[in-house]
Order: C-alpha cells, then structure tokens, then sequence
C-alpha cells in the first residue's frame, strides 16, 4: 500500500451562505488547492461529499466542480452517509491513493440548506434515519 | 441516549452543558465558526428543551459551508513540496440504523468498529493521540463518542468534562475547531472539515487554537444516530 498524505485544506466559513451550492464547492477547492500549491490538473479525480444537494437544486455536484475548476475530463463521484459522508468520502479517496489507483484527489465535502428554513431543513434530516420505521 | 446515559452513570445536564461552553471556547478562536460567541452554562440551561433532557443550546446547529483536502501519495507530496501529514490510520463501522435495534443506548457500535481498525493500522493506542476532532452533533454525543473512541472507560468520559480534562490544551484536546457544536454542521461538509483542522493544527496553521507539541490527530465522524462511522488517524512528519 502506497503511503498516503495531507498536503492542503482549505474551508469556507460555515454559517447561513449566501451563494449556491456549487460556488460554495469550487470556493473551498480552490482553497485546498492553493494551500497544497498544486496546479488543478494534478488532480486525478474528485471526490464529493454531499447529502441534500436537492435542497438547492443541484446533484450530479461532481461534474460541476471539475469542470469549474476547469478539469472537467477528471472523474468525480458524490458518496452520501448522511452527517457521516464527509469522513466516508475520505476513506475512499484514501483506500483509492493507497492502492495505487490515483497519486493526487480532491476531497470536497459541501451542504446547502439553511435557505429552506427550519422546518425543510428539519424534515431532510429527518430523512437520515429509518424514516418509514 | 443522553436519558440513558445521565441515569445509568449518574451524570446532570449542568454536565452536558460543560461540553457546550468548552466548543463555544474553541469556536471562538475560529474565524471560520458559525458560531463564534463565548457562551455560559446558565445559557445552555436556561435555552429551551428540543428533546429532554436536550435543550437548543446542547444541540449543533444547522449550517451551509464546504470544506476540501488534497490528498496524495507521499511521493507526490515530496515531489510538490509543501507542508503535508500522513494518514497512518483508517477505520470504518457500521451500527443499527434504529435505536432499538442496539443493545446498548450509551454506546455507538460503529465508533468502537471504525476506531479499533484506525488504531491497530496504525499501531497506537488511544493513549498516543494529542487532540481528536469527534462528532458532537449533541453534548452527549462528544461524551459518548470520547469513551468508544478509548479515552476514558464508559462512564468516565463525563467525569473528564467535569474536571476540565477536554479543554484546549488540557489531558487531551477534544474538539479544538469548536466541533459541530460550535464551528457548525453543513452535514456532507462536516468531515472533511475535521480533515482540514487535523491539517492546520498539524502543520503550524491553528492560530490561537493551536494544540502545542501536537504530533497525532484524530477525526471521528459518523451519520445520524452513529449507523455509518469512519475513524482517521492523522501524524506530522
């Protein structure tokens, strides 16, 4: 197994965010890829974590972001596990550069939801658990 | 769960609410906290019941945000240049989605699970770890997820709330950024983030919040009650 390692994060503020989803997205990448001092075409894939993108009406986020961070012949997934996604996400990017598979990935985690208000944003968490039990 | 827990061990709001007032603490030495207020445990107490014994301020709050990480072979770190850190241990698990399908309400399955595999890859024990970002969606949570993850027995985790043995630069540092608590919760973000704080404490970049002589970093993250749950082990090089 390759070793595998950290070499940049960045983070946008977390609070009630004014631009959508994927603005937010490519915000934070670009942060990370500033902070790795990286050139966007070292990365070899994207790997989204994202639970109610539905909220503002964007799934699919994996092509949006490469292709804003002008990569877009990159691959991307979105893996979802509720609040868990983020970390989840990680593994797998993680398992992918230790196997050998990739030498370089952006790992990008996101959530848009408070301009649905409470009761929305309630009810989509609600929907993590076994909702129909 | 926190009903289970304040009965079985013996444990009071007033306790929970510490936890509360400690993330506040660290939130507020993190520009990137949502919210970043200094915050009392009068305040916790008197905020309003969501679920008794939860009241709104032992719980996170909502929050938009994104977070990203790098990350890369250690051939491709060295060949780039720049601060990096190893990921020396990964550890995954799972528990029953509904409560009642677990046998124990004080305990997440999953975070022992994930955890056990992150250690025994990186061939630590809990007692190596220097500070350890964990998933408090609610104060009890942080309590709960301190003793699956090994850092006290079941039990003793509210006992190192009470004595302060979580703070910043305390026996160990739970939840340097603010945790959910206070830094805020953008659920697909959340982890990614604890990913990014591992990073900036790591590599000199914590400001205020900095954990000194940190060498290994923990994140903990899991989905809704704790049915899917991924452990990560971070060290400086």
């Amino acid at each position: 197994m390759e070793k595998v390692c950290v070499l940049g994060a960045g983070s946008t503020k977390y609070g009630k965010l004014e631009d959508s989803i994927s603005d937010i997205t490519v915000q934070s990448s670009a942060a990370a890829i500033e902070s790795a001092g990286i050139d966007p075409k070292d990365i070899k894939a994207g790997y989204i974590s994202n639970v109610f993108g539905v909220a503002d009406k964007q799934v699919h986020l994996g092509p949006v972001i490469m292709s804003n961070l002008g990569i877009s012949e990159r691959p991307s997934l979105s893996i979802e596990s509720a609040c868990g996604s983020g970390s989840v996400s990680f593994r797998e990017a993680y398992a992918n550069v230790a196997a050998g598979f990739y030498d370089c990935l952006l790992v990008t985690g996101v959530e848009k939801v408070t301009h649905t208000g409470t009761e929305w944003t309630t009810t989509y968490f609600a929907y993590c658990s076994d909702f129909f039990l | 769960m926190a009903r289970a827990y304040l009965t079985e061990f013996k444990a009071t709001e007033e306790d929970l609410a510490r936890v509360a007032v400690k993330n506040h603490e660290n939130g507020f030495l993190n520009p990137k906290a949502h919210l970043q207020k200094k915050i009392t445990i009068d305040d916790v107490m008197n905020s309003a019941v969501v679920a008794s014994p939860l009241k709104l301020y032992d719980c996170c709050p909502f929050s938009d945000g994104a977070s990203s990480v790098i990350l890369c072979s250690e051939k491709f770190a060295k060949e780039n240049g720049g601060d990096y850190i190893e990921v020396i241990g990964s550890g995954r698990g799972g528990s029953p989605a509904a409560l009642q399908g677990r046998e124990h309400m004080t305990t997440i399955p999953s975070t022992k699970i994930a955890a056990d595999a992150a250690y025994k890859m990186a061939g630590i024990t809990p007692k190596d770890v220097d500070f350890a970002e964990v998933h408090d969606c609610f104060t009890i949570a942080e309590v709960v997820d301190t003793e699956d993850l090994g850092f006290f027995e079941k039990g003793k985790g509210v006992e190192a709330v009470r004595e302060d043995r979580t703070k910043l630069n305390s026996d160990i540092s739970i939840n340097p950024s603010g945790g959910l608590k206070s830094k805020g919760h953008p659920i697909g973000a959340t982890g990614v983030g604890q990913v990014a704080e591992v990073y900036d404490q790591l590599t000199g970049k914590a400001g205020q919040r900095t954990v000194k002589d940190a060498k290994i970093g923990l994140t903990h993250n899991f989905g809704a009650t704790g049915a899917s749950c991924a452990v990560h082990l971070f060290q400086s090089v």
